[in-house]
């Protein structure tokens, strides 16, 4: 798990980046790093449901699976991105000052060797 | 087999089929999984317990027993006024309690009796449990549910497996 974490911290190094999880599909939380006052069980549970949802809309519209959901706040935004080959979701916590492009890109960069850590 | 078979072989009646179908109902939607059934089930445990303590039945639970001896007392209370399941033992190990059931003699699953498509489990008897005892249970003897593949519970070769230890 020392290797996941050391992933999960390239995605915080991303500016405004305040959480990074991995969560399973059932919603349980594997790892993440985030600060103090965020309880990651809690919101490892809304990601999940969160992707469910979307997965959901996604039959509806006949859109395929799921990969991401992007949800922008007034003050945070949210990234919830399936990893490749497994079912783990990777959930990225912004401020508003994050780039969501640069989130993107880190989870293209960082999703696939994250997954082969799983 | 059949929805119609399962109410003659569980011997099930209208509140687990309401209940067990009340969360299965959720998968369509796409929000049902252990984790969002171990949130839910937590609030719904307390009010439970909240309820048989106005109806002045609550488990004979002693202060001077170890923890293992009460939650099992709060187990077999909880089997007897919901009838959880018609096969299910308890199993006490040196610091663990294992609360075992028979997959298809279980009244409440989502999967099997409300008939949830879904990939992983929907059991509410974990939370509901252990928040049902915990709100019995004296300070020193609250209890955690011990995580089985980081899930909630483990099931396996027709046996669903909730482990519970002291906090």
């Amino acid at each position: 798990m020392e290797k996941v974490k050391t992933l999960l911290k390239e995605f915080t190094k991303v500016e405004g980046v305040i959480v990074s999880a991995l969560v399973s599909f059932d919603g349980f939380l594997i790892d993440g790093i985030g600060p103090q006052d965020v309880d990651l069980e809690d919101m490892a549970v809304a990601a999940s449901t969160a992707f469910g949802l979307g997965n959901r809309l996604g039959e509806n519209i006949k859109g395929g699976e799921i990969n991401q959901i992007m949800l922008e706040y007034n003050k945070r935004s949210v990234i919830v991105s399936k990893l490749p080959d497994v079912d783990v979701i990777l959930f990225i916590v912004g401020e508003d000052n994050s780039n969501l492009g640069a989130i993107r890109y880190s989870i293209k960069k960082h999703g696939i060797e994250l997954s082969k850590t799983l | 087999m059949s929805f119609e078979e399962k109410v003659i072989e569980r011997d099930l009646n209208k509140w687990n089929v309401l209940v067990a179908s009340l969360i299965a109902g959720f998968s369509k939607l796409g929000i049902l999984s252990q984790a969002v059934v171990n949130k839910d089930m937590e609030m719904v445990a307390d009010k439970l317990a909240r309820y048989f303590k106005t109806q002045h039945n609550i488990p004979d639970i002693q202060e001077n027993s170890n923890y293992m001896e009460n939650l099992t007392k709060i187990i077999k209370f909880l089997d007897l006024e919901l009838e959880m399941a018609a096969e299910k033992n308890i199993v006490s190990g040196e610091e663990n309690l294992e609360f075992r059931v028979t997959t298809n003699t279980c009244n409440f699953c989502p999967k099997g009796v409300g008939e949830a498509e879904l990939a992983g489990t929907a059991c509410p008897y974990p939370a509901l449990i252990k928040e049902f005892a915990n709100f019995f249970l004296p300070e020193s003897q609250k209890i955690e549910i011990v995580a089985q593949n980081r899930n909630s519970m483990k099931k396996e070769d027709g046996v669903c497996s909730i482990i519970f230890r002291k906090k």
